[in-house]
């Protein structure tokens, strides 16, 4: 079977599934079985990234060197401990009182796993299929990969102008894209990871990691919602939503991009926020800041994206009258339909004002511009997103009558009107407005908000069912 | 509870009855002018009636052309013709067997016009029957007297079937199956995949979700017209709308599901069952890997080695970077297209000439090689001769200027 051949099937599994395991642990270590079984499984999927993150950056720094094995031990037996704690320690998650379920509703739940199975096939065939494809992928991430791999060290890579200027006893490299080899290493390593585990640098398996991400994410999902009393029948809909949606599933079959995983990272450390503001659990917070920091280790956006989850974490604990954080809201999206007319209603201006950014970051020249006919296009008209943008809009409709503007009052719809905030300005007021008119870079920021907004039409639906739970 | 059910299934068929009477009555505005072409007899020229141009192993099957292979990349069917292009503005196709990564186009001559040509390219997906709206060329008019069509790409995977080519009058219903294919045909996956997914070809006169959005919102005025007739609570007849949501969504993501099983499909035969280096020879640029592959076994071992790439281009290239990556782990500077970073190269760095760039050329002569106006030079030595490359070492640096 030519999908088998020249590849180390046990290093793979072991390289995809040890992790896993470890994260698990350290899910159940911190938060103990305050954490349902499906909801740990998932935030254990990306926490073992993590880990698998920073095990080989600390390996490399240690022993000069990379070896997977030995590593996968010490994974092994951190993993150990810390599940044959949790074991010892014992107790077991609570999940909300489920009534049993009548037959049509256990159909209608067992149809819609069996269309997300049917499309976790069609995305699994796809990725083992096809060699690496997509262009960033193999222009950005995948080269410190193979690279690393070969070598079997974390060899340097520098700005072209770094390359030019190294010596001859130095061993540094450089990639295609000017910038990229200035990038934060999480995706090489995740990749690195698992070409370690199966011994080649050539292989489509390899990024099976990017097949499990969503399916993580829905794990996740699924637990946090029914924690939050969403019936199975919703829970399961907005499951099922999260893993049809068609520019998600691309970055999932045409693998190796950093977007999926730094939406993922950012909507998981703010719905953990806003779980510790919600029950003050010391672990969801410390989770939280966990997935900030992935968020800076996946790609240069994410120290934004990153420091989000912090004000999050911040404005959730500090003692803000919640009704403070639904104002701000309102505010904020006022704001932003306000910078979205006035990017169409705007004077075309000659001058521009610069804005440097510190680091080898771009600067940006500041200039309203006229986006909201795009991001109109892409929101409401383009197959990108199906309809979750007018299910979003008619959800905050309805909840926003059901339960006033209470709806607003968490961490979860703050963190999101400003992520969008900031995606309006950066590709309505800079020179990034061009990326969003070639379409070439706008959709895959808006794979930031998607997780997240899925999360939080799930409160909202939630919020609608338990003032028609009190009603009826 | 059940009246809700009934009044939501209720809403969502009468919306979907208005909606659907609506686009019909529409559909000549969205495609054309307004008007269709009067009645007439389809005229149908067989797939036996062709002739071809280019193409290996060509042989007739019953009524069907049938090719073996593409020659040089190019596969074209021709016959003679004697059509009233106004009366027929749409063209159904009948081919088979061209995989989906292949482009086919449909080539006209009037007989107003001496020896030129026009053409139109037609989107098949992974579909064998096929309609296209010829009428919407500007150059379909007049009396056609031949007609081509054109299948390009890089490889096939099996025969390719021409049964038929006929032309039709525009009707509503030839209308509608442009509506459907704009919805379902398979577009395969390109560089611009990953940005951003349209879910019709470009120009397509109207998108699906925008459909059921529509949809969805008649619907939900249909339900709560319902709801005041029955004089329910809002709370008693909420629960219907998650009914008018996901209904439509899961339209959507029937259409989603059927062009990916069509994706798979294709992907599944032009890679299914090869070990890895095999399915990079047959990618978009297979030539470029085995050539990447010959050079480095040549250099072996890579590490410790360093090449300039030089290309005719700025900024991201496909091929200069796709080398890059086939080249991998070989240590690779893959900037500019001239010897600017001369200053920086060492002797033994190598230097790769990718697709013959202008500003660089080897003189064999003085064995170096130079700019355009000879002001840097570097003395290099042949090391490798590629279709799409040239690879030369540097020498001593006594002889690096």
């Amino acid at each position: 079977m030519a999908l088998v051949d020249g590849i180390s099937w046990m290093g793979l599994a072991v390289a995809l599934l040890l992790p896993w395991l470890a994260g698990f642990g350290v899910v159940r270590a911190i938060s103990g079985p305050q954490t349902s079984l499906t909801a740990g499984l998932g935030l254990g999927f990306f926490v073992g990234q993590i880990v698998v993150i920073l095990l080989l950056l600390a390996w490399d720094w240690l022993f000069s060197g990379l070896a997977f094995w030995p590593a996968a031990g010490a994974l092994a037996g951190v993993s150990a401990v810390l599940l044959g704690t949790t074991f010892l320690i014992g107790g077991s998650h609570r999940g909300p009182h489920v009534q049993a379920l009548s037959w049509p509703v256990r159909l209608l739940i067992l149809a819609l796993m069996g269309l997300v199975l049917w499309r976790f096939g069609t995305m699994a065939q796809e990725l083992a299929l096809r060699p690496l494809f997509a262009w960033d992928a193999w222009m950005n991430w995948a080269p410190k990969a193979v690279v690393w791999f070969h070598h079997g060290e974390l060899t340097a890579f520098a700005l072209p102008p770094g390359w030019l200027a190294a010596g001859p006893d130095q061993e540094v490299y450089s990639l295609g894209n000017r910038r990229a080899s200035g990038y934060p290493p999480g995706v090489p390593l995740i990749l690195l990871w698992a070409m370690l585990g199966a011994d080649t640098a050539d292989h489509t398996l390899v990024f099976l990691p990017w097949l499990f991400a969503p399916a993580a994410f829905a794990l996740v999902l699924w637990g946090q919602l029914r924690s939050f009393g969403l019936g199975p029948v919703l829970a399961m809909i907005v499951v099922y939503a999260s893993m049809s949606l068609p520019l998600s599933n691309i970055h999932t079959m045409l693998p190796g991009y950093a977007d999926l995983w730094l939406a993922l990272y950012f909507a998981l450390g703010v719905m953990l926020a806003e779980r510790w503001q919600r029950l003050g659990q010391p672990g969801d917070a410390a989770f939280a800041l966990m997935l900030a920091a992935g968020c800076a280790m996946i790609k240069t956006p994410g120290l934004v994206f990153g420091g989000l989850i912090v004000v999050a974490l911040i404005l959730g604990r500090c003692g803000i009258p919640p009704r403070w954080l639904g104002r701000s809201v309102m505010v904020a999206v006022a704001a932003v339909v306000l910078m979205l007319l006035g990017g169409v209603m705007a004077p075309a201006a000659g001058e521009h004002l610069v804005l440097p950014l510190p680091g080898f970051l771009p600067e940006l020249r500041i200039q309203p511009q006229p986006l909201m006919p795009i991001l109109l296009g892409s929101l409401f008209v383009s197959s990108n997103w199906h309809l979750l943008w007018p299910a979003v809009l008619l959800t905050a409709a309805i909840a926003l009558r059901v339960r006033g503007t209470v709806i607003l009052d968490g961490v979860g719809v703050l963190s999101l009107v400003l992520a969008t905030g900031i995606l309006v300005f950066v590709f309505g007021y800079t020179q990034y407005f061009n990326e969003a008119l070639n379409l070439t870079t706008l959709n895959r920021a808006l794979i930031y908000l998607v997780p997240l907004s899925l999360y939080v039409l799930g409160v909202w639906l939630a919020a609608c069912q338990k003032e028609r739970t009190r009603d009826g | 509870m059940d009246k809700v059910w009934l009044a939501t299934v209720t809403a969502l068929a009468a919306s979907a009855a208005v909606l659907t009477a609506a686009i019909w009555i529409w559909l000549p505005f969205l495609y054309s002018d307004g008007t269709v072409d009067p009645h007439a007899g389809p005229v149908r020229l067989t797939g036996g009636t062709f002739q071809t141009l280019t193409g290996n192993g060509a042989a007739r099957d019953g009524s069907a052309m049938v090719v073996a292979d593409l020659y040089d990349g190019q596969l074209v069917f021709h016959s003679s013709a004697w059509i009233i292009a106004d009366a027929y503005s749409m063209l159904r196709l009948d081919l088979s067997g061209a995989h989906p990564d292949l482009r086919v186009a449909f080539y006209w001559r009037r007989s107003d016009t001496v020896g030129q040509y026009h053409a139109i390219v037609l989107h098949r997906g992974a579909a064998d029957v096929t309609w296209h709206l010829a009428g919407a060329s500007p150059d379909w008019r007049g009396r056609v007297v031949e007609v081509a069509i054109g299948v390009f790409g890089s490889q096939t995977y099996e025969s390719i079937r021409l049964d038929a080519v006929t032309f039709e009058p525009a009707t509503r219903d030839s209308f509608a199956r442009l509506l459907w294919q704009d919805w379902r045909l398979l577009s395969p996956w390109t560089q611009a995949s990953i940005n951003h997914y349209r879910g019709v070809p470009v120009g397509a006169p109207l998108h699906p979700v925008v459909v059921m959005t529509v949809w969805l919102l008649l619907a939900g005025v249909f339900l709560l017209g319902i709801a005041r007739l029955r004089g329910w609570t809002f709370s008693a007849w909420r629960p219907g709308l998650v009914v008018l949501v996901v209904a439509p969504w899961l339209l959507l993501d029937g259409l989603w599901q059927l062009r990916l099983v069509d994706q798979t499909t294709s992907t599944r035969m032009q890679f299914g069952g090869l070990a890895p280096a095999l399915k990079w020879e047959r990618a978009q640029d297979g030539d470029l890997w085995a050539q990447a592959q010959e050079l480095l076994d040549e250099l072996a071992p890579a590490r410790g080695k360093r090449l300039f790439l030089v290309h005719d281009s700025s900024g991201h290239e496909f091929n200069r970077l796709r080398l890059q990556y086939h080249l991998l782990p070989l240590n690779v500077y893959n900037f500019g297209n001239d010897l600017r970073w001369r200053v920086r190269a060492q002797p033994g760095d190598f230097v790769l000439l990718l697709d013959a760039p202008e500003a660089v050329r080897f003189d064999p002569d003085s064995r170096s090689l130079h700019d355009r106006h000879r002001h840097r030079r570097l003395a290099a030595e042949l090391v490798m001769v590629q279709p799409r490359f040239q690879v030369f070492r540097l020498k001593d640096r006594e002889a690096v200027h």
